[in-house]
């Protein structure tokens, strides 16, 4: 077994690694801008003086856009952590369990109804919310059995949902008229597009109250690991837990997705990653997944919009890329003992 | 250039020269049977004329209606609106419905366009001897091909002819227009959240070649780029196209979303223009009609009389 890092020092680590993701991804694109001239680009942005295209490109279009990768990526990998817990298996992720396409199915609802695709606006939000949310319930009503969530059966009631979700928003693609077809098809694919500081601004206050919530729950969350009748005998009520938790991770997953598609594996690739450096104190785990999860999708974002530059990728195709794999990878070392049960 | 070229050569000799991949045929009288490589690179055999055709892309149906073959359309696509008596011809419904449909009404010519014709469908097509001819539009010479081949199809070579010449008046009169003239550069919005514009394989960047513009996309990699909203902003494009029918405004949302960047060229002269996507995206008998109209919003100055030469012309075309 590797030896555990100590919290101080993975903290250090990870928050070098988002800094030194951030100026990558800040130097790195397109429109090719020389480090070098980042501090004086910096200082005509906050002098407040008309801005010239490369500081527009710069702090107007690649910063917000970053800031949004680091805050969908640190929130996707803060729900994927806690649904682990709450699921007791290192497999889930809101993507598998089928919950990133529910709320992707309400985005694209609830745009069609709204007649919005393009801009990022609340009725989409609380669409994909709902389709979060609805996600949520009918897989814990499928698969609890007498009040408990046996994981196998949760993990294929996932696997289900997920293909019936993203049928009907095939079913929507074939539907409509071709002009609406992109932006359909973004929501199956995910990609981080424009990004404003109104919307980062409030995505990191939005987000920050989610995960300050679950970081409060981590201690229950440990206990909960243990199983249901242990945790209820050291006092946490596990119905309620999940139900809370649940909740919460529908609104972040519908928040989340609502802004960029269904992005995926990236709650299920850094928790595992960070639960063989840390361990699984999600008191340490949830906060860590937040701040590395931050850093592998501006990563990520960054390979999507410079490998065929100027033509972008979506970003979702880099994250599938990556963890598809990395999920057969664990299916593959779990082969001999049970896979779904810890 | 090319084109012309041919054309010159054309009426010089009397003879059409446009159906390049099958010129011995050409000149054989109705009775013969066609043979050509179609665009997709699949032998097609035509044993006699072609009188009941479905068309499979609005430009088809249009193209068919301009050599004053509408009569020999039996079916044509829900998205076909042009010429106005197309209306009126039985549509074809989705996908598998589609193929069945296509049977049953016993064509002996189905005309579609590469890459929008599925496999199966092509499948099916062939398993029951209906000849499929399809059809891939990336430049002005295309258009004139498929006019022959179409012409040749139902036996109309004469109005192939015409039309193309036709066509290639219009051509010369619109160069004429913009002789000389500085190309602006234009950034077309095919979708704007992602960002998709229009790579250099589509037929909407001809078009916007043709009408004086240069398309800020033309090194992007794919026919429908997602793009770097980064790159938009360092090749300043002097104009922003939105594809619409009907209502020909550039909606509030749009706007909004692009003054953003105040220094875009486009944005501070707020030279952000809706365009008709149904006469825009259609390589068919309109295609300088549409880029007439392009040109009357790329370059205003030099377009001050919106009449195009086609008012001397009767008959398919408007």
């Amino acid at each position: 077994m590797t030896r555990r890092w100590s919290p101080a020092w993975l903290f250090t680590a990870s928050a070098l690694l988002l800094g030194g993701s951030i100026l990558l991804a800040l130097g790195w694109g397109s429109v090719a801008i020389p480090w070098g001239a980042i501090p004086s680009l910096f200082r005509q942005w906050v002098s407040g003086a008309p801005l010239s295209p490369p500081a527009m490109v710069l702090w107007e279009i690649r910063l917000p856009r970053i800031l949004l990768a680091g805050l969908i990526g640190g929130v996707l990998a803060v729900v994927g952590a806690s649904l682990q817990a709450l699921l007791r298996n290192a497999l889930a992720d809101p993507y598998v369990l089928g919950v990133s396409s529910g709320a992707a199915l309400g985005a694209v609802v609830g745009g069609l109804i709204s007649h919005s695709l393009h801009e990022a606006n609340l009725v989409l939000f609380l669409w994909a919310f709902g389709g979060s949310l609805l996600t949520l319930f009918i897989l814990y009503r499928i698969a609890s059995v007498h009040g408990l969530l046996p994981v196998q059966t949760l993990l294929l009631a996932g696997v289900v949902i997920n293909a019936i979700f993203s049928a009907l928003v095939l079913f929507a693609v074939a539907m409509v008229e071709p002009s609406r077809l992109f932006g359909l098809l973004s929501w199956l694919m995910g990609s981080i597009g424009s990004a404003d500081y109104r919307i980062v601004g409030l995505l990191f206050v939005y987000s920050l109250a989610g995960l300050l919530f679950l970081i409060g729950k981590a201690e229950q969350l440990n206990l909960l690991t243990l199983g249901d009748e242990s945790a209820q005998s050291l006092g946490v009520e596990p119905e309620r837990l999940k139900r809370l938790v649940f909740v919460v991770t529908a609104l972040l997953t519908g928040a989340v997705v609502s802004l960029s598609g269904m992005i995926g594996f990236i709650g299920m690739m850094v928790p595992h990653a960070l639960r063989l450096l840390v361990g699984p104190d999600h008191r340490v785990l949830l906060p860590a997944a937040a701040v590395v999860g931050a850093a592998f999708l501006i990563l990520a974002d960054l390979l999507a919009r410079s490998l065929l530059a100027p033509t972008e990728l979506p970003v979702g195709v880099i994250t599938a890329l990556l963890g598809g794999p990395f999920f057969l990878v664990l299916l593959w070392q779990r082969r001999q003992g049970a896979i779904v049960s810890e | 250039m090319f084109a012309r070229g041919l054309l010159v050569l054309a009426l010089i000799t009397g003879s059409p020269v446009w159906a390049t991949a099958a010129p011995a045929h050409s000149l054989l009288g109705p009775s013969e049977p066609l043979e050509l490589v179609d665009d997709a690179g699949r032998a097609v055999v035509l044993p006699r004329l072609a009188h009941r055709i479905i068309s499979l892309a609005p430009s088809v149906t249009e193209l068919l209606y301009a050599l004053d073959a509408g009569d020999a359309v039996v079916a044509v696509t829900q998205a076909c609106n042009y010429p106005p008596a197309a209306l009126t011809k039985p549509r074809l419904g989705f996908a598998s419905a589609a193929v069945e449909q296509m049977i049953l009404l016993e064509p002996d010519l189905v005309v579609g366009m590469v890459g929008m014709v599925k496999p199966v469908t092509i499948e099916a097509l062939e398993r029951a001897k209906i000849p499929l001819l399809l059809l891939e539009a990336r430049t002005v010479g295309d258009v004139y091909r498929h006019i022959r081949w179409l012409g040749q199809a139902t036996g109309r070579l004469v109005d192939a002819d015409r039309l193309i010449t036709h066509l290639e008046a219009q051509r010369e009169a619109l160069a004429d227009r913009l002789r000389g003239v500085e190309p602006v550069s234009v950034l077309y919005v095919q979708n704007d959240r992602p960002l998709v514009t229009v790579g250099p394989s589509t037929f909407i960047h001809q078009l916007i070649q043709l009408a004086g513009g240069r398309n800020i996309a033309a090194l992007a990699t794919g026919a429908y780029p997602q793009f770097s909203l980064e790159a938009v902003l360092m090749a300043d494009p002097d104009v922003i196209l939105f594809p619409g029918s009907g209502a020909m405004q550039v909606s509030d949302e749009q706007r909004r979303f692009w003054s953003r960047w105040p220094t875009l060229t486009a944005v501070r002269r707020g030279r952000l223009a809706v365009v008709d996507t149904d006469v825009m995206d259609r390589p068919g008998p309109r295609l300088f009609e549409a880029a007439w109209e392009l040109a009357a919003v790329l370059h205003p100055d030099r377009m001050v009389e919106r009449a195009t030469p086609d008012a001397d012309r009767e008959g398919g075309v408007r």
